[in-house]
């Protein structure tokens, strides 16, 4: 964040006339009515749709990048409790984007699918499709390039936008439990593929639960403990924290039935969470 | 473009190779997977080297480079593809395999050198650079996907191709297309890779 | 009506605020945004709602309530026939004087608060729909920023992009 506590002394001109986006030393700008017709300023980002398009790479890539991430950090630590904690925050950052992603996307209802079954259709079948086409002249690669700009193209009008499928949002978790099972179902099948493989509370104490996975997809190929782990580890807190069920969150390596690499997620809420869901909904 | 026309037969069946090794042999994951965790990376970088946007270029491209290095053995293994005999079947292997099986893309290939040495790749889809908006510090500065770069030039010296890899343009940038160029300095001598001795 | 709309971040910090004003239509008339008092008064009445905003955070159905949770006097400006079953969009939370303050909160507890000023005197009416359809494309506008990999949550958002989506879309669900 920029530092910028006091209004520049000098002519205000320069800052009240543009037309810049929000100035928080300024204060809100108020929109004029001759704005009306304003043209929407061209963005990129505000352009890309939310929506799901089921795109993949493949597993290595993915694993030779949070290799690069993991090496890069190991270089950069001074001890290993460091190098845990900041692949945990790179984690952190992701798991409360996911937070509000993930959520939003949960709420389209489905019966919007049918209605939007075009748009979906082409892009959630893009792999199918893909591989029909596969060796034909026209490329698979033309194909999702294609329905990719068709979806920047539409977006403006609002046509591929999910807040325009939504009645009702989806309802914002407020018990550890339905935030836990969101974790173990959603969260992990979009990360993974596949939901976890346990979600367990602790019979010693309230305040632990634990998430399983028997074959963690990231640190597969890497040798060692489970220092790695601490990346997901981030995503989950992330996710729990930035919904104000802060937490702390531990990796395990307990091998169980042959999984050798089989990971638990220890997570442990604090206090206030457990006080205030036994002040909101009673135990 | 005129270049994959004179040899359509080696493209076509580099293009069915890559097709086929992406749908039938390699496990993949989701994309955003992918995306969210080299945002994450990028960003740290440039908190860590205090926004010197050309410090994060060099950082992003040697951790590339040590990406490629390993990731061309993977490849060879899964491809089991011979020697290129030269840049123009290169970039045909580069474009319709190595892009394909690992990222799912297929990057055009043009702008050829009279020499024809060196090539650019056209990224009209960049898995790295979703959902990413540069700040304006760093949208003369930054080469957000450098770690590309790097990962082509380490896995080209690993196949005695001894590349300048770099990009020319990024729409993150506002130019109207992502131009990455590759170009061959010289051929290595057959020797044991480094290391491996 | 003139609406004042901010996104309150997660340590009561502004992370983006803006005011629109209304459209007439006719020619010539002056148009109405808020008194310049009232204008600086905002920030402040918006700020004494977020208590009662928090409490209805951790409530099942915040909207059942209705009413209760405004001082009595906000049931009856509410329009009954919305079925909210929703706990982001929270409805009328507060209200001051004349003006009426809604709310929605968005997964991450960032919250979309709006004050809505009267037009003659009378009292407010809140389109539930029109307001709710408001809130919830500027959270799909948020989560856009979030997903971008130089934006930290609380930042404030001074990207021009978003400010000038968040006031196409005030024109097109809130001042119509």
């Amino acid at each position: 964040m920029s530092q910028r506590i006091i209004l520049p002394s000098t002519s205000d001109e320069g800052v009240f006339n543009n037309s810049e986006g929000y100035e928080y030393t300024i204060g809100p700008k108020q929109s004029l009515p001759n704005e009306a017709s304003m043209a929407m300023i061209p963005s990129r980002l505000y352009n890309e749709s939310l929506m799901f398009r089921k795109q993949e790479v493949s597993l290595s890539a993915t694993t030779f990048l949070f290799q690069g991430m993991v090496s890069y950090i190991h270089s950069h630590s001074k001890s290993s409790t460091e190098f845990e904690s900041t692949l945990n925050e790179h984690g952190f950052s992701i798991g409360s984007k996911l937070l509000e992603l993930l959520n939003l996307r949960a709420s389209i209802p489905a019966t919007a699918h049918s209605r939007t079954s075009n748009f979906l259709g082409t892009s959630a079948s893009s792999n199918n499709a893909l591989n029909e086409t596969a060796g034909s002249a026209t490329g698979s690669g033309a194909n999702s390039l294609g329905a990719s700009e068709h979806i920047y193209h539409n977006h403006e009008n609002g046509s591929d936008s999910i807040a325009s499928l939504i009645t009702n949002t989806r309802s914002r978790d407020l018990k550890i439990l339905d935030m836990l099972q969101f974790v173990h179902g959603t969260v992990w099948s979009y990360l993974f593929g596949h939901v976890s493989d346990d979600l367990v509370k602790s019979s010693e104490r309230d305040n632990e639960y634990m998430i399983v996975d028997n074959r963690p997809v990231l640190t597969q190929f890497i040798p060692g403990g489970v220092s790695c782990d601490y990346f997901v580890c981030g995503i989950i807190q992330g996710f729990l924290n930035t919904a104000e069920f802060p937490c702390k969150v531990s990796a395990h390596c307990m091998p169980q039935n042959g999984f050798d690499r089989r990971v638990v997620y220890l997570i442990q809420f604090d206090k206030h969470v457990l006080e205030r869901e036994g002040l909101r909904f009673g135990q | 473009m005129s270049n994959s026309s004179s040899m359509p037969a080696q493209a076509k069946s580099l293009k069915h190779a890559g097709e086929d090794i992406w749908k039938n042999r390699t496990e993949k994951v989701n994309a955003e997977l992918f995306t969210l965790t080299y945002g994450a990376i990028v960003s740290q970088l440039c908190t860590d080297y205090e926004r010197n946007f050309q410090k994060v270029n060099e950082q992003l491209y040697s951790m590339g480079y040590n990406i490629g290095v390993r990731l061309i053995e993977d490849f060879l293994a899964r491809t089991a593809l011979p020697r290129c005999e030269n840049m123009v079947s290169t970039s045909e292997v580069v474009s319709k395999c190595a892009f394909k099986i690992f990222l799912n893309i297929t990057p055009q290939i043009t702008n050829w050198s009279h020499e024809k040495d060196a090539f650019s790749l056209i990224l009209v889809e960049n898995p790295l650079s979703d959902f990413v908006e540069l700040p304006m510090d760093a949208m003369k500065q930054l080469w957000y996907s450098n770690i590309l770069c790097g990962v082509l030039r380490g896995a080209l010296e690993m196949v005695q191709l001894d590349c300048d890899v770099w990009f020319i343009s990024d729409v993150l940038r506002g130019d109207p297309q992502t131009e990455l160029r590759i170009k061959l300095n010289k051929v290595l001598k057959d020797e044991i890779p480094i290391g491996e001795d | 009506m003139p609406q004042y709309f901010a996104i309150i971040g997660k340590r009561d910090n502004p992370v983006y605020e803006a005011e629109f004003t209304a459209q007439q239509g006719q020619q010539g008339q002056v148009q109405q945004g808020f008194p310049q008092n009232l204008k600086e008064l905002n920030p402040f009445i918006l700020h004494a709602s977020l208590d009662i905003i928090e409490d209805l955070q951790w409530k099942t159905n915040p909207n059942t309530q209705s009413g209760s949770n405004s001082g009595g006097g906000g049931g009856f400006l509410r329009s009954r026939n919305v079925a909210n079953v929703d706990n982001c969009y929270l409805c009328k939370v507060d209200h001051f004087y004349g003006l009426a303050v809604t709310a929605y909160l968005t997964y991450g507890g960032m919250k979309f608060v709006m004050i809505h000023g009267n037009m003659n005197n009378g009292d407010v009416q809140i389109d539930d729909n029109s307001v709710r359809a408001f809130y919830q494309e500027v959270h799909e506008l948020y989560i856009k920023t979030l997903m971008n990999p130089f934006y930290k949550i609380n930042d404030p958002i001074t990207s021009p992009a978003f400010d000038s989506r968040v006031r196409a879309l005030a024109r097109k669900y809130l001042n119509k």
